[in-house]
């Protein structure tokens, strides 16, 4: 709903290369299954809820900075960086590791 | 406000002032443990003024920029990086005001509000830097409402978000309606209206 509404919304600005574009959210569904694990399979989330909240926002802080960076600098945007795999990795991991 | 800046500051001294002041305000807030517990009444009423203070100096920067002619593309960055930064902190702000029990509903409220910043930059990064806010925004309502909780906290006690509320034949907590309204933006917030 929310990339049906932002592309809507872009209208004739937004890049003609959409599955380019939209495989830059593929990043975002690593993060969802990512919590959805540790929701749903573990108890982290209840325990930890302040630590797993801290290390998505500081991953999507970094996430987010990097694509204003590529923005302005006309970069081509990396979305695997190490920071969202160390997240997704070791959370996913702690669960199949408990 | 924008008419007592003096041409002086410039407007990625704001930015970061800004910032800074947000940061500290968290940490006051968020350094009283344990963490689910209710925090002391001054540590709301300052994190209440630092998060107003922050949106406030946030504004002002693209202000100030455009009235000494000193828009930059570094200034934009410093901008929304400093806000995605602040995101942090006002993630656990939140956490720590509604004193959070369900951890699956707050996360998903949290990955909604995380997420719908991140669309705002990648929409920007392929239509050419167009910047798109949503009709909820963070910018303009997100930091209001989370001061305002703040300072209700402050007033009525974190008890308030533990109350009961009944509501088309449902009980929920108010931190949990709260959550699900924050769900609610979190989805709707980039529907053409």
């Amino acid at each position: 709903m929310q990339i049906y509404s932002v592309v809507t919304e872009a209208g004739e600005e937004f890049t003609k290369e959409v599955g380019k574009a939209m495989k830059d959210l593929l990043h975002t569904i690593l993060i969802l299954i990512t919590v959805g694990l540790i929701t749903v399979y573990s108890d982290l989330a209840s325990k930890h809820v302040v630590g797993v909240s801290l290390g998505l926002a500081f991953t999507m802080s970094r996430t987010i900075s990097y694509t204003l960076v590529c923005s302005v600098t006309k970069m081509q945007f990396q979305q695997f960086q190490p920071s969202l795999l160390v997240f997704t990795l070791a959370y996913s991991g702690i669960d199949i590791v408990r | 406000m924008l008419l007592f800046t003096p041409e002086s500051i410039a407007p990625n001294v704001l930015t970061v002032a800004g910032f800074l002041i947000n940061i500290f305000g968290t940490l006051i807030l968020c350094l009283q443990f344990p963490f689910k517990s209710p925090a002391p009444t001054w540590t709301l009423v300052v994190y209440g003024l630092s998060v107003f203070i922050y949106q406030m100096l946030d504004n002002l920067d693209g202000k100030q920029a455009r009235k000494i002619q000193n828009s930059t593309p570094l200034g934009m960055i410093m901008d929304h990086g400093c806000d995605a930064l602040g995101l942090v902190a006002l993630g656990a702000g939140i956490t720590r005001i509604f004193c959070v029990d369900s951890a699956a509903l707050f996360l998903v409220s949290y990955v909604l509000m995380v997420t719908s910043f991140y669309m705002s930059a990648w929409v920007q990064y392929h239509s050419n830097g167009l910047m798109i806010l949503g009709r909820f925004n963070g910018v303009d309502e997100g930091i209001p409402i989370i001061w305002i909780c703040a300072f209700v906290s402050s007033i009525f006690g974190q008890d308030f978000w533990q109350m009961p509320v009944s509501l088309f034949g449902q009980t929920l907590l108010v931190n949990e309606l709260a959550t699900y309204s924050i769900i609610f933006c979190g989805f709707g917030t980039f529907w053409p209206i």
